[in-house]
């Protein structure tokens, strides 16, 4: 009985022993495409970025009107935002380069689901960054022409804005990482139609004379005071 | 400003090849009844100027006619008029006025520049023209001091009251003042005079040029003085802001201070060596400001001001530095008839937002925006002063808010060099 059991285990170890001794090849390939392609990336970006700094390439992009560009840039230069784009790029290589050896040797025929899946997390990321960053300008949008036309609730609306970009993003995110797909689709259909509806009741219905009323005011008071002062 | 500061200098006697006329850009177009009287007023105004070379007369066209063809409509005055015409380029001069302005003087300064004149002088573009303005005598003092006086740039003084032109007042002024060191009450005018010194600092093919040259307005004056040009002012009376319709007041903010704080970058290495201000030379009698100014009453300025205190802390607090937030913070508590905003206060606020402008800390969109309720403080507190003391002390509030904006420039100076050591 126990000569059975000390078998069993022995087996289950050396199984074990077996498969790290499998996998330990392809992770090493794993780290050594890693640094490998970090360092090609890192020489790639290097490169590029004298040979745009020779071109003068921020001074180019301002010129050509992007300036758009150098807001979205880290220390907003373009020039830094390209080469960071070319590192990262060739790291991502890197890394399913290294998947595919591990894949290999392991043999368990992982790789095409998992960058199969990684090409859908990054696309989800670059979704969410988006989102979020499409939330931050528009709420600050919404508060700021909201606090110049007077509006006491600014703040209110521009979290509101804010939240239903994010909740418009993260049911996309989910959407397309396929994650409760069904609940997420009725869930945001529920919350945005119900946001929606109830500001329309809301400003139909329940503050019409109040809205009007403010804005009848309005107009009198601008009107009364453009005649004495006059900014431009 | 009673009397003549300076005399202009000697007249001119030789006028060299290729500057043989005195140009004069009139936005009427031909056959127009504006055109021939102000064809009169110029011929009046002409024989009180001893004028050593003839007139050429620039008007709208549909296209640019550069040779100059003999103009019938000038046969019943003495005065022998050729003109040429200017394009006036597609812009949306409803929503864009102050470009538009500038589309159209850069037309005629590239119009001016292929012919080869002596000056230039240009009455207003279609969104300033004033006929009333243009009396024989005023335009006669306003075309003197660059035809007999060698004056590269010729800027017009207007009599405004006390609630107009408030943008110009509160930042446009003082704030080319303070960086520029000359005291050109009115930088951005659509009445003046340059000289063909001064017109070829402009390139001749302004079509092409890049999307950000396009957006940005003509600040002569501070060309000019970049140049080491000579730059004076004439009185021409009493005048009312158009007041733009539709422009909301944000709008007009970026408008007008976005391309100033755009010139602040590009001009950065001269005003930085620039201390203090001086007068420019100024000619003619300045006149009373027609009609009654009203107080103004504040609340409704005030409440806009507070709402931003309330509302926008956190964007203010990516521009502004801590002590500066304080101080705003510190406002909202006032009174409406006690309430002050200090002008070092003000000149600091403007001075870091034309730093964040430069480094981008939020959107320029939003820039403005976010600067809106600080102004309508600063006006909130220019007019409570102006109500107690008078109409009569809006001038000197002026020129005290510009002392300000020059006491406060080593703050600017410190922060422009050194953004990270004051940076909230």
């Amino acid at each position: 009985m126990w000569e059975q059991v000390h078998q069993a285990l022995q087996q289950s170890i050396q199984r074990v022993l077996f498969k790290i001794a499998t996998l330990l090849p392809g992770v090493l390939a794993l780290v050594l495409a890693l640094l490998i392609f970090a360092a090609i990336g890192w020489l790639l970006a290097l490169i590029l970025r004298k040979i745009l700094l020779a071109m003068h390439f921020d001074a180019r992009m301002e010129k050509w009107g992007i300036a758009n560009l150098s807001e979205w840039s880290p220390a907003n230069s373009p020039t830094f935002l390209v080469t960071r784009i070319v590192f990262w790029a060739t790291f991502m290589v890197g890394l399913f380069v290294g998947i595919a050896a591990f894949d290999a040797s392991s043999a368990y025929g992982v790789s095409a689901y998992i960058v199969g899946y990684l090409s859908k997390i990054v696309a989800a990321i670059v979704v969410l960054f988006a989102g979020i960053v499409i939330a931050r300008f528009l709420s600050r949008s919404v508060l700021i022409n909201g606090v110049n036309m007077n509006l006491q609730h600014a703040r209110l609306l521009s979290l509101g804005v804010k939240w239903l970009v994010l909740v418009f993003t993260s049911a996309m995110v989910l959407d397309h990482l396929g994650i409760a797909r069904g609940i997420v689709d009725l869930g945001f259909g529920i919350l945005f139609g119900g946001i929606v509806l109830a500001l329309a009741l809301a400003v139909g219905l329940g503050s019409r004379d109040l809205v009007s009323r403010s804005l009848e005011r309005e107009n009198l008071k601008t009107t009364k005071e453009e005649d004495v002062v006059r900014h431009f | 400003m009673a009397e003549l500061e300076t005399q202009p200098e000697p007249k001119q006697k030789t006028i060299g090849a290729g500057q043989e006329y005195l140009l004069v850009a009139v936005p009427a177009p031909l056959g127009s009844e504006v055109l021939s009287s102000t064809i009169e007023k110029l011929s009046q105004a002409a024989s009180r100027l001893s004028l050593s070379c003839p007139l050429l007369l620039a008007v709208p066209g549909e296209e640019a006619l550069e040779e100059p063809v003999e103009m019938e409509a000038a046969s019943h005055t003495n005065l022998p008029l050729r003109y040429v015409t200017y394009t006036q380029p597609a812009t949306d001069a409803a929503a864009t006025p102050w470009l538009a302005n500038t589309a159209t003087q850069r037309s005629i300064f590239s119009l001016a520049n292929k012919i080869g004149i002596r000056s230039c002088t240009v009455l207003g573009t279609d969104v300033g023209f004033n006929r009333d303005l243009l009396t024989p005598e005023k335009l006669s003092l306003f075309m003197g001091p660059g035809v007999e006086g060698n004056f590269d740039l010729v800027m017009p003084l207007y009599s405004m009251q006390a609630f107009d032109d408030l943008l110009n007042k509160s930042i446009l002024y003082p704030l080319t003042r303070a960086l520029y060191g000359h005291r050109v009450r009115y930088p951005l005018a659509n009445e003046l005079q340059a000289s063909s010194k001064l017109m070829q600092k402009f390139p001749a093919n302004f079509e092409k040029d890049s999307v950000r040259q396009q957006g940005r307005l003509l600040w002569l004056a501070t060309t000019a003085v970049n140049q080491n040009l000579k730059i004076c002012q004439v009185q021409l009376g009493a005048r009312r802001p158009q007041g733009h319709e539709g422009i909301e007041l944000s709008d007009a903010l970026a408008q007008l201070a976005g391309p100033l704080f755009t010139d602040m970058e590009d001009n950065a290495a001269f005003w930085q060596r620039v201390r203090g201000s001086h007068d420019v030379p100024t000619f003619g009698n300045a006149e009373v400001a027609s009609g009654a100014t009203d107080t103004v009453d504040v609340r409704r300025m005030i409440e806009a001001f507070e709402l931003g205190v309330r509302n926008l802390r956190e964007i203010w607090s990516l521009v502004l530095p801590p002590v500066t937030l304080m101080e705003v913070k510190k406002l909202s508590r006032l009174t409406p008839d006690t309430f002050h905003m200090p002008d070092a206060l003000w000149a600091r606020i403007i001075y870091d937002f034309a730093l964040a402008h430069r480094l981008r800390n939020i959107h320029r969109a939003h820039l403005f925006g976010a600067l809106t309720p600080l102004y309508l403080g600063w006006v909130a507190s220019y007019a409570v002063e102006v109500n107690a003391a008078g109409i009569a002390m809006a001038e000197e509030r002026v020129e005290q808010l510009a002392r300000a904006y020059e006491a406060e420039k080593p703050y600017l100076l410190s922060r422009w060099r050194w953004p990270d050591r004051f940076h909230p």
